[in-house]
């Protein structure tokens, strides 16, 4: 393959990527008088966490990762190191400096594993930087989220979309392949049989394009990969190891 | 994020002092504008080539410098990070082991592209600077190294500079200099 269009193989026409961008845009270009915050969820493993990683990237987003343990406090704590700001001492003081740093640079602000917050009220805080500050912000999470979103109706009644991740395509394998795999041909069985053991998963896509480019290295560089030339080898699936039985 | 915002509205600043004189030195305007002689300098560098200001001639021993009738006003891309900020960011958000084709997967748009090599190169660097961990070496037929974050000191991206250093045997260390580090 040609160096040019590797170069060219980008993430972007991922369809769960674009699914984030395109929420992200809509917040960004909303009318007056609609609501600005988005809810992006879906099982582990869709690529949620890649969609926010390259959309913030791409849009100079503030994002931010939840802990289990965090309180509201570490919440503006790590928003605010982010945003590379020293920290006020209190909680609300905190809470104004976010608002006004997102809203004069124009920042919007992602939160990834939001489920962590759900359980806690913390939401409410991000309620209200984005009341203050008006920027789009984005929660992320698992495929409950915004059932347990509902309970907080403040924050129900102020998302403007709920943008589910989907499983992989076939045509995102093909964008996966250009981008892991660029000197190797897949065969049809071989692609067939990672689409199989994958079930839509873009991270068990990704682990076994790299296992397939691995062992066509091994063997010398080879140019075509079908599932015989495997070998050996598994297919990442996912599943556990099943309970081993000794005696 | 933060440090884009303030490049901007530094050269906004420097911009409305340039447009007020109209021809000037790069010392003038550094006076006038109260900005560094290197940083005008390094401005000036890129409003030419963009076509916002031409050299007219001299004034003294100096370059005369003209703003042009170009319209509009240079501009600092904002929000618009950097390469190494792209990639410093997804690693730093991605958590766990990565190799540099997954860095470069993360990070390479249509807008600002990110080649394997690029981030092999960013890898290799945080590397020595000992802000990664090799956790897998590279074997050389095929599988790439992998790395893991093991300091995570902040937003801001690291990046390698040229720096002038004082080496004092007694103590067999490099002190930076404690002035402007060119």
């Amino acid at each position: 393959m040609t160096r040019s269009s590797q170069i060219n193989n980008t993430l972007a026409p991922l369809r769960n990527v674009l699914a984030f961008r395109t929420m992200l845009q809509r917040l960004d270009d909303r009318s007056a008088g609609l609501t600005g915050m988005g809810c992006f969820y879906g099982p582990a493993g869709f690529g949620k966490t890649m969609a926010s990683i390259y959309s913030a990237n791409a849009r100079g987003a503030c994002l931010v990762q939840c802990e289990s343990t965090w309180t509201v406090k570490t919440l503006c704590l790590v928003i605010l190191e982010e945003l590379g700001l020293k920290p006020a001492r209190t909680t609300p003081e905190m809470s104004r400096q976010i608002q006004q740093a997102l809203a004069q640079d124009d920042i919007p602000l992602i939160v990834d594993e939001a489920d962590f917050l759900v359980s806690k009220k913390s939401v409410e805080i991000l309620r209200d930087i984005y009341e203050k500050s008006g920027v789009p912000v984005i929660l992320v999470g698992e495929e409950a989220l915004p059932s347990k979103l509902r309970r907080w109706e403040r924050i129900h009644s102020r998302m403007l979309e709920r943008v589910a991740a989907e499983p992989l395509d076939d045509e995102d394998f093909g964008h996966l392949v250009a981008i892991r795999c660029p000197d190797v041909a897949i065969s049809q069985d071989l692609a067939a049989a990672i689409k199989l053991a994958s079930k839509g998963s873009a991270r068990l896509i990704v682990n076994n394009l790299d296992t397939v480019r691995l062992r066509a290295a091994q063997l010398g560089g080879k140019g075509e990969m079908a599932l015989a030339d495997l070998g050996g080898i598994g297919l990442h699936d996912g599943t556990p190891p099943q309970m081993r039985r000794f005696g | 994020m933060r440090g884009d915002a303030l490049r901007a509205r530094n050269q906004a600043h420097l911009w409305q002092v340039a447009q007020a004189h109209g021809s000037f030195t790069v010392h003038e305007l550094s006076g006038a504008a109260k900005r560094s002689v290197d940083y005008v300098r390094a401005e000036l560098r890129g409003w030419q080539a963009d076509g916002f200001v031409e050299k007219a001639g001299k004034r003294g021993m100096s370059i005369l410098w003209r703003v042009t009738e170009a319209p509009g006003a240079p501009v600092t891309a904002t929000g618009s990070r950097t390469p190494e900020e792209r990639m410093w960011f997804a690693l730093r958000k991605a958590g766990g082991v990565f190799s540099a084709a997954d860095l470069a997967m993360w990070t390479n748009t249509d807008e600002v592209p990110v080649s394997v090599d690029d981030a092999q190169a960013y890898c290799r660097l945080l590397l020595r600077a000992g802000y990664v961990r090799c956790e897998i070496k590279a074997d050389g037929r095929g599988r790439m190294a992998s790395y893991r974050l093991i300091q995570n000191t902040g937003p801001r991206a690291p990046v390698e500079r040229r720096v002038r250093a004082v080496w004092d045997p007694n103590t067999e260390d490099f002190k930076l200099h404690s002035g402007r580090v060119s």
